[in-house]
């Protein structure tokens, strides 16, 4: 057995431990990005490369090192009040959602925002993390809220509470998007939705009365129609029966008049044909009537001799 | 041999160490030569240096940064108080500057704060409250007044901090404006009346409206009726007039027995019980009553008209 072949036990042990060594440091450049997320390649500190899902080989560290960003994620931010879990999460403190508008009211407004990582490589590099350790994120409400306070100091209330509200959303959102570009934080807003639009809760009833004060106008408006629809047809069917009752009547005066003429045209035959005895009994039939009410005196002696008696009364 | 070789790689990764440093990305990095700022390096990645202690490296955070202090009150030129919540965004412009005037990063933010704060207070003390806040129709949020006053104070702080610490503003805006809670409550009442008026104007204006429904509704109603009244009295007047023409066409035709007619009935209502009738005993209405022996004698003859 030649002395130079034998390979001492610590050398061997050494040289296993260099390559478990080598090994191990060359897998320090294997990654595994997720579905939900980018990857951010950093080769001697400084981005070459932004990898998509996948796996990746990079040089091992600390030449390359690999940054996650997870890119499919949807945050969401609520500008105007805190929700329940951002309390909890300490990240954003509790607020009052109080806005002027344009004509110096006071309106409370809530809005919903999402967003997505739209740059890793910006959102990595171009905000840096906050001092007092809040998430990066807050940036994101605090460029929404400013948008929202420019917009609705040029607003009326009624504009602001009623159809203006497309208009903060769509406008909001347009706004907030083109400072967050600016301020280069490669972030893309998804959507900016109010969830709550109302007046002050200490003017709300008097806000409520104004409704009120229009349902009622329109009860009134209403009442008073109903009205006119039943006044005027009775009104026309009044009209008819009295123009009605006017033809009744006419036609009577004319079907009397019409009988009475042929009445006289018939006795007027009689008398034509013997006027002497017509008009006797003519006479006679109109003194009938009228012998009850009269005294009768006739002149010459009866059988008595008296020169007067009389007849009836 | 082989411990020349350790030491000649050592030695070599040694020197590479010493002679080499990482900028990160949005990052600068001042090199000093003997403590003078020689160059600035903002290209990532690797580069070469003098080892320490002749080449000493400063590094400076390029990114954006937040400034987001508490709201506070501020006074309007028209002596309006106000309360504001600022923000602003910030990033080094200038390194060398920076180091020497400000140092850190966090050293910084709190002297940015301080002279953005008191531009803010000046640009919102030049101008009127209504400059800040009034109705635009239609306008985007970068067409309001507001967003002229924050151009105007980002513009005013950005000169002033780029001047002064080689610092670049990107933003310095309102983020929140309202009253202080004093002053709400005047401005709650004033909304109230506001409302209570309009309220008012509603339910007064559905009255009058109703009203005048209601009296046109009658008048329409009115108006119906007299026309058909007066149809009416046409339609028996006609008819009045009609009769009238049958009965004097048929009694035209025979005068003399028409005027017997209306002998007659003069007669039978100017008869009453003072009227006496004396006839002889011959007379054709005696024998047409039918019973004249009924006749009683009287006593002596009485006045007889005729």
């Amino acid at each position: 057995m030649s002395s130079a072949r034998r390979i001492s036990r610590p050398v061997a042990a050494g040289a296993l431990l260099l390559v478990a060594g080598l090994v191990w440091w060359a897998t320090t450049g294997i990654w595994t990005i997720q579905q939900n997320e980018h990857g951010v390649v950093l080769t001697f500190g400084g981005v070459s490369r932004v990898v998509p899902p996948g796996m990746h080989f990079t040089l091992p560290a600390p030449f390359e090192q690999v940054l996650r960003v997870p890119t499919g994620e949807v945050r969401q931010v609520t500008v105007g009040l805190a929700s329940e879990e951002e309390l909890l999460a300490e990240q954003f403190e509790a607020d009052e959602p109080e806005w002027l508008t344009g004509d110096t009211n006071i309106v409370t407004l809530t809005m919903v925002v999402q967003y997505r990582i739209g740059e890793p490589e910006e959102y990595l590099f171009g905000v840096a993390e906050r001092l007092d350790g809040r998430s990066r994120d807050l940036l994101v409400r605090q460029v929404v809220e400013g948008a929202l306070t420019q917009l609705v100091s040029g607003m009326t209330i009624d504009e602001a509470l009623g159809a203006g509200k497309p208009r903060i959303q769509r406008e909001a959102k347009s706004a907030a998007q083109a400072q967050l570009d600016e301020l280069g934080m490669g972030v893309t807003l998804l959507s900016a939705n109010i969830s709550e639009a109302a007046p002050p809760s200490q003017v709300l009833s008097a806000f409520n009365d104004v409704a009120s004060a229009s349902a009622d106008r329109e009860r009134m408006l209403s009442q008073a129609d109903g009205y006119r629809r039943e006044r005027i047809p009775q009104a026309r069917a009044e009209s008819r029966d009295i123009v009605n009752s006017a033809k009744g009547r006419a036609e009577k005066l004319v079907s009397e008049a019409t009988g009475r003429a042929a009445a006289f045209r018939a006795l007027a035959g009689e008398y034509q044909s013997d006027p002497e005895l017509t008009r006797k009994r003519l006479l006679f039939e109109a003194l009938r009537s009228v012998f009850d009410r009269v005294r009768v005196r006739v002149l010459g002696a009866d059988a008595d001799g008296n020169s007067v008696y009389r007849i009836g009364r | 041999m082989k411990k020349l070789l350790l030491v000649l790689i050592a030695g070599t990764a040694l020197l590479a160490w010493a002679c080499t440093f990482q900028v990160r990305e949005s990052e600068a990095v001042i090199v000093t030569r003997f403590g003078d700022p020689q160059r600035t390096v903002s290209e990532p990645g690797l580069h070469f240096k003098w080892p320490a202690p002749v080449d000493l490296l400063v590094r400076v955070d390029g990114r954006v940064h937040v400034l987001d202090p508490e709201a506070s009150e501020y006074l309007t030129r028209d002596k309006k108080n106000l309360m504001v919540n600022w923000f602003a965004a910030w990033s080094v412009a200038d390194p060398e500057r920076f180091v020497a005037r400000l140092g850190d990063t966090e050293i910084a933010a709190a002297r940015l704060q301080d002279a953005i704060a008191a531009e803010v207070g000046s640009v919102l003390g030049a101008h009127d409250f209504e400059d800040l806040v009034s109705v635009a129709d239609g306008a985007t949020p970068d067409q309001t007044a507001l967003a002229d006053v924050n151009r105007e104070i980002t513009e005013l702080a950005g000169a002033r901090v780029r001047e002064d610490f080689g610092v670049e503003l990107t933003v310095a805006r309102v983020k929140r404006l309202n009253f202080p809670t004093q002053s709400k409550q005047n401005v709650f009442r004033r909304m109230q009346a506001e409302r209570q008026r309009i309220a008012d104007e509603l339910r007064e204006q559905g009255r009058e409206e109703a009203e005048k429904l209601r009296s046109d509704a009658n008048l329409e109603a009115d108006r119906l009726i007299a026309e058909a009244e007066q149809e009416a009295v046409t339609i028996e007047g006609e008819a009045r007039a009609r009769a009238l023409e049958i009965l004097n066409q048929a009694q035209g035709s025979d005068r003399d027995l028409m005027e017997f007619l209306q002998l007659l009935d003069t007669l039978e209502s100017a008869l009453d019980e003072d009227d006496v009738f004396v006839l002889p005993p011959d007379h054709w209405l005696l024998e047409a009553l039918g019973d004249p022996s009924a006749g009683v004698p009287e006593p002596a003859p009485e006045e007889s008209p005729d």
